[in-house]
């Protein structure tokens, strides 16, 4: 059963030199107590499609259509008020940048108790509290000095698990974690995603997880979304997306020899894409990746090819899906 | 914390004393003669009379004696609270100085809180509706008010609301011949003070409202407003909480500047109403060459700004817990 699920979401910004359709006609579901990995490079559109979720869209944003149905109701048409009470509560979210994503003015214990206030309407001594035993949870070591403490006197990783903490104070049951350990060094990075993963084991919190990174991916997520342009171009469980097997999107392929990996040899060159994002005002006509693909043929430049569903749970939107039939292009 | 005060203190007791000194050496070195002007009612038609008059008054205001011993004898008067003696006003400073400065502070705290209250709420708006017509408007607005002089402002005001409109008395402080006291008094008082106020209000409006707004747009921007959203939290708690303390930060050293410069009596301003304040009296104590009323004001406005700029270091650490005081 799933418990968000998003149709053909299109949201577009409004900007001097025309409209950017930065999420093109998305859909993707998170199942209740799995992770969802959306993969993409910048500008692909999955922060803005996971933003959209709760509206937490820059001004000039807008869901121009599509439907978002999160335990049977559609975001899309929630307003105001109504969306504060969703936040937070029943969809929370943890970003990019701890270093920035704290107010510098006010003490962590302060941060930490607005969620407990707002939504389960507790008193400040109450809220404090329970801010100390979240921070507990995340493993914070001395919780009731940290609470005192402002964000400045804290690490990196320390505050993304004052985020975590915040993010999962009111037990959501939706995480959104957007790019969460992009921005820390790579062992703090391990013991942040080991901490999600526990604490999603522990409470059954589902997960939306967007990152550029798939070996995090592999860690993290149990069903694996490719965007690109604002388009997802390939889904399917992990499972299939890492193992062998013989369909995937050129991209997705792409993607994974561009993963640096310990047995390559020394001397031997990291194949890349090459190419780069197209402008979302001007994007190619036909399939968006066609003029960075090896495979591309001319009808790939004309028509831009539908999801298709090659196996059980596993869509790819290209002509030519199977890996081995491929040509080398210049057709 | 202590530590820093005490020596910030210290600092200001050695600046202090420096600036005194450099105060009284270019009164020192200013033309006239103050003795002259002392006794300028004696008539000069007998010279010995006069010479005897001038010595005389040079005797008491100790001009005769060197200048580092006046030096001593001002600053040891001064610091013991002895302001000195006004000879155009022929009383002393202390008791001259009361009434100006009374109604300085008096309009200048009622057009700092105006404008505060009109200026914060306006710029939080603006940030909140950047772009949009009403903050089109205001931006204009406000680049006028900001650019015109306030005696312009002023003269149309008197032109509009005292000549043609007659709501408010052209200037002065009040009705000749009033006789009522208390509450009556008062309301008479602020009649007269409306126009000035109006005018002094509209005059600040433009720079603050601009930094008000250009803060909450700068702290509106930030990625802790988004968590501050994202935890579900109202847009009015976002805006008035998680943004303004941050856009607080930094307009608090205009903010602090305003109420210190609430002692600063605006020349322009008093003159064009005839309003009897420190500015006006500082301009006419320079034209009559009364150096004690001038000394003392500068020495005045030397201690507000020195210790102005304490007042601010210390607020820093207050708002801000990224600011260490030490």
């Amino acid at each position: 059963m799933a418990l968000l699920e998003i149709n053909d979401l299109h949201t577009f910004f409004e900007t001097k030199k025309g409209t950017v359709k930065a999420v093109n006609g998305v859909s993707y579901s998170v199942d209740e107590g799995k992770t969802l990995g959306i993969v993409g490079e910048s500008g692909s559109g999955k922060s803005v499609s996971a933003m959209s979720i709760l509206k937490l869209l820059d001004g000039n944003g807008r869901i121009d259509s599509g439907s978002i149905i999160f335990n049977g109701r559609d975001l899309a048409d929630v307003k105001g008020n109504d969306m504060c009470k969703i936040r937070g509560n029943d969809i929370s979210v943890i970003f990019q940048e701890p270093m920035t994503s704290l107010n510098p003015i006010f003490t962590i214990e302060r941060q930490l108790s607005e969620p407990f206030m707002v939504h389960q309407k507790m008193s400040k001594k109450e809220a404090r509290k329970q801010a100390v035993e979240m921070l507990r949870s995340v493993k914070i070591p001395n919780p009731e000095s940290v609470a005192k403490q402002y964000p400045h006197q804290l690490s990196g990783g320390m505050r993304q698990r004052v985020m975590i903490a915040m993010a999962l104070a009111c037990q959501p049951k939706l995480l959104i974690a957007d790019e969460p350990t992009t921005a820390l060094d790579v062992t703090i990075q391990a013991q942040i995603l080991k901490l999600m993963n526990e604490l999603k084991k522990e409470r059954g919190t589902s997960i939306l997880f967007i990152t550029h990174d798939l070996g995090v991916i592999n860690e993290m997520a149990d069903d694996v979304a490719v965007m690109y342009c604002g388009q997802v171009v390939e889904k399917a469980p992990v499972r299939t997306i890492f193992g062998k097997n013989s369909y995937s999107h050129p991209y997705t392929e792409g993607l994974m020899f561009s993963i640096p990996r310990l047995d390559t040899p020394a001397g031997v060159r990291l194949e890349a894409i090459p190419g780069a994002v197209p402008h979302p005002l001007d994007l190619p006509k036909g399939c968006k990746f066609a003029p960075r693909c090896k495979y591309a043929t001319d009808k790939c430049r004309e028509e831009e090819p539908e999801l298709v569903s090659i196996e059980e749970n596993h869509v790819i939107r290209c002509f030519y899906p199977e890996k081995g039939v491929r040509s080398d292009g210049k057709k | 914390m202590l530590k820093y005060i005490a020596k910030r203190i210290l600092y200001i007791i050695f600046v202090f004393f420096i600036m005194s000194i450099i105060m009284f050496g270019i009164f020192k070195m200013v033309p006239g003669d103050p003795a002259a002007m002392a006794i300028k009612d004696v008539p000069k038609t007998d010279p010995v009379v006069y010479q005897q008059k001038y010595d005389a008054a040079r005797e008491r205001l100790g001009l005769d004696k060197p200048i580092p011993v006046q030096y001593v004898s001002w600053i040891t008067k001064m610091l013991s609270g002895d302001f000195g003696y006004s000879e155009s006003y022929r009383n002393d400073v202390i008791n001259i100085v009361k009434e100006p400065m009374g109604n300085t502070i008096f309009i200048n705290i009622f057009n700092v809180v105006a404008a505060l209250l009109i200026t914060i709420p306006l710029g939080i708006v603006q940030a909140v509706k950047k772009h949009s017509k009403f903050d089109n408007v205001v931006q204009v607005g406000t680049i006028v008010g900001y650019s015109l002089p306030s005696f312009i402002v002023s003269l149309v005001a008197i032109y509009f609301f005292a000549i043609k409109l007659q709501i408010f008395p052209v200037s002065g402080m009040n009705t000749p011949g009033f006789s009522g006291t208390g509450w009556e008094k008062f309301l008479d008082k602020m009649y007269h003070f409306a126009l000035p106020l109006i005018v002094m209000t509209v005059a600040s409006l433009g720079s603050m409202t601009r930094f008000v707004r250009a803060a909450m747009i700068e702290a509106l921007s930030m990625d802790y407003i988004r968590t501050a959203r994202a935890k579900g939290l109202t847009e009015k708690v976002v805006i008035y909480s998680h943004a303004f303390r941050n856009a607080l930060l930094p307009i608090i050293t205009l903010i602090i500047g305003w109420f210190l410069g609430i002692f600063g009596g605006s020349v322009v301003i008093e003159q064009i109403f005839g309003l009897n304040g420190l500015g006006k009296l500082l301009y006419t104590s320079l034209q009559a060459q009364d150096y004690n009323v001038v000394l003392a004001l500068n020495m005045f406005y030397f201690v507000i700004a020195i210790v102005g700029n304490l007042i601010t270091d210390l607020s820093y650490g207050l708002v801000d817990p990224r600011v260490k005081i030490n």
